[in-house]
């Protein structure tokens, strides 16, 4: 593993039962991601995307295999140490925004300064900023449930950004977007990398959103067995 | 506003349910705090208080797991961006704090008016309304506490955020 290898993932494999059924996914996907790379993680519906963002965030375990993020193998970690890493070196946008519905758009993107400790003049600076980024600056006082699917997933991508991560791990960004707000969100996403240089690792259905990123994984079917 | 003051305002504000718990535990600590200054039997003056105690550390779990069955997308949320487990049990503890607290001012204040004009019995010294109070508090507290720390480290974040 080189220097500038942020996540290193070998021989992955993680399986689930449901009832007579095992599902086993990744079969023994080996890749790694080097600091500034853009990586489209591609594949059908239930191939595991979100689970293998899952793992590399530290939310789930492997069955098999190592994954290590910054040289750390996940696995030997505990969970006060991957909560660390997540607020201090990652950020995340969830399939589902995981927006927190009662406070605002401002004090969610907030959230994650916190734990990073900046002061409050630094963090209403950014947040400004990021607002700007995102064009979202009149939506600061509003809500979650008052936002539409794009502008939700731009404030979800704002928070992801806040803490000024090494790594960004952005789960279907562009998915169940109308094409105008995908339009919109992909010189956005372009923006991450060459403005900010950050590495990003981005799940997605899109082939156009997969062409952005320099590099792509494709993760095959699971292979399924009745016991 | 700091992080724990933050996630304290959001873990504090009372939801539909809360009224009722309050008034419950309201209507407890004024039973408590009645019946003991009548009581002469030791071994009633140290069992009334401890079943109280438990029945108003009920009513704080009954309160608390409905938060978290309310805010159980909002607890996965905030894991998942790093913050530390046992926080979510803490402002849990919290919330307990308040609101028991709340009960047993309202229950002494209460019991305190009424033994007081209605001379119906003497009225409670201050040192006896503050021991009942602590007591009526500090168990539902822990209660709430303990049980909110066990669910952040058991919830299943992924499985939350999925849906």
């Amino acid at each position: 593993m080189s220097d500038s290898t942020i996540v290193s993932v070998e021989g992955l494999q993680k399986s689930f039962r449901n009832g007579q059924v095992t599902i086993s996914l990744f079969n023994g996907l080996s890749f790694n991601v080097r600091e500034g790379d853009f990586v489209a993680v591609t594949g059908s519906s239930g191939t595991g995307k979100t689970t293998l963002m899952n793992i590399i965030a530290g939310l789930d375990m492997p069955g098999k295999g190592s994954v290590k993020v910054f040289g750390k193998e996940l696995s030997s970690l505990g969970s006060r140490h991957l909560a660390a890493m997540r607020a201090h070196s990652m950020g995340l946008l969830f399939q589902t925004f995981g927006l927190v519905n009662d406070l605002t758009v401002k004090e969610n993107i907030e959230l994650t300064l916190y734990l990073s400790g900046k002061k409050k003049a630094v963090r209403e600076r950014y947040v400004h900023e990021l607002l700007q980024f995102f064009g979202i600056q009149d939506k600061a006082q509003l809500t979650p449930p008052s936002l539409s699917f794009g502008e939700a997933k731009k404030v979800g991508m704002a928070r992801a950004l806040a803490s000024e991560p090494e790594i960004l791990l952005l789960d279907e960004p562009t998915g169940n977007l109308d094409p105008p707000s995908v339009n919109v969100l992909l010189p956005i996403l372009r923006g991450l990398r060459h403005i900010y240089g950050k590495t990003i690792i981005m799940t997605t259905n899109s082939l156009r959103a997969a062409t952005i990123a320099n590099r792509q994984v494709h993760l095959e079917r699971p292979t399924i067995r009745t016991a | 506003m700091s992080l724990n003051r933050r996630l304290l305002k959001l873990f504090t504000r009372p939801q539909r349910h809360t009224l009722p718990c309050v008034f419950s535990a309201t209507i407890l600590t004024f039973i408590m705090m009645t019946t003991l200054l009548g009581l002469s039997d030791q071994a009633a003056t140290k069992v009334l208080p401890t079943m109280i105690s438990a029945a108003m550390s009920s009513i704080a779990l009954n309160e608390v797991s409905l938060v978290l069955e309310r805010r159980k997308r909002d607890v996965a949320v905030l894991l998942a961006v790093g913050i530390q487990k046992h926080l979510v049990g803490f402002m849990l503890a919290a919330r307990a704090v308040l609101y028991s607290s709340l009960s047993c001012l309202l229950g002494a204040v209460s019991c305190y008016i009424l033994l007081h004009l209605t001379m119906l019995g003497s009225a409670p010294t201050i040192n006896l309304l503050l021991t009942l109070s602590i007591l009526a508090v500090i168990a539902p507290s822990l209660v709430a506490g303990a049980y909110g720390a066990l669910y952040s480290f058991r919830i299943d974040v992924t499985g939350v955020l999925r849906h």
